[in-house]
């Protein structure tokens, strides 16, 4: 069941969902809460040019993300006047609201792409949009501000478009969990573990 | 709510941090996360995760992240001797 407006500010004051900062009046639709694109995002280098070709496999037990990261991620800031998003790209953006779900919540949440965006051709996550309930939560700590939530921001669209720091980036619709997750539970059920090597 | 030791190295964006960890089998499984999000004890850094079962015979812990790390994998087997503090096997 998805959440109204009134039901996430309810769960906002319960301490079941942690947003920060709080989210504008002008945020907020009947069933979701805009987020809104932070300064820095990254880039992917290219690969070709030069050596052998690279490829890379993420499901591999040697993957290494902190190589691929440090290798091929480039780091950029959004200038004042805006960057220019060219057709057939993808950068790795964040929201300025940091979220938190504590695992109790049995709430999830999904960010989704805003319509004015996706009509021309800018989506913000890569069939990826679940947020679990536990993200960014430190039990031992309840003030902590949590983590914010990265977007695969892609434009399939023919036309330049340009991002602004602090436009309305995506949306985030909260869902109730049915039941309570294993997880926050921290209960058994019926699997056995692998031999420790 | 347990931490799990991790190893770190630098993330995507100054303010991030990729915390490693390493399952049951010895495979690495890099985690992003702000770097307050990890707690230091005595000089090592700890990742927040949840805990979801433990296996009577084994001790292995079955854990789940805050969210997805790159393997792809939100649930892993690790040793219980990875955790900041023993649990509790269920009888």
């Amino acid at each position: 069941m998805i959440l109204s407006d009134r039901e996430i500010r309810a769960a906002l004051a319960r301490g079941v969902i942690h947003i920060s900062p709080t989210p504008p009046p002008q945020a907020w639709s009947s069933t979701a809460v805009d987020l809104r694109l932070a300064t820095e995002f990254v880039m992917w280098k290219k690969m070709s040019g030069g050596g052998a070709a690279m490829t890379i496999s993420p499901s591999s037990p040697e993957f290494d993300f902190p190589a691929l990261s440090k290798n091929f991620g480039e780091q950029r800031q959004i200038p004042p006047e805006g960057f220019v998003f060219k057709p057939q790209t993808f950068l790795l953006g964040w929201t300025i609201e940091k979220l938190r779900l504590p695992f109790r919540s049995r709430l999830a949440a999904r960010v989704e792409g805003k319509s004015s965006l996706a009509r021309l051709g800018v989506g913000v996550h890569v069939t990826a949009p679940t947020i679990h309930a536990g993200f960014g939560d430190i039990q031992a700590n309840p003030e902590y501000p949590s983590n914010p939530i990265q977007l695969e921001i892609w434009n399939i669209g023919p036309l330049d478009i340009v991002l602004h720091a602090e436009m309305p980036i995506c949306q985030l619709i909260f869902e109730w969990v049915d039941g309570t997750p294993e997880k926050g539970y921290e209960g058994r059920f019926s699997v056995q573990g692998p031999t420790p090597t | 709510m347990s931490l799990i030791l991790c190893e770190t190295s630098p993330g995507l964006r100054d303010s991030e941090i990729i915390a490693t960890v390493r399952d049951i089998t010895g495979r690495r499984h890099y985690i992003r996360v702000e770097r307050d999000f990890l707690t230091q004890r005595i000089g090592k850094d700890y990742l927040p995760i949840g805990i979801v079962h433990i296996d009577p015979k084994t001790q292995a812990v079955l854990i789940e992240f805050s969210h997805e790390p790159d393997s792809g994998y939100n649930r892993i087997w690790i040793n219980q001797n990875q955790l900041d503090q023993p649990v509790e096997a269920y009888a």
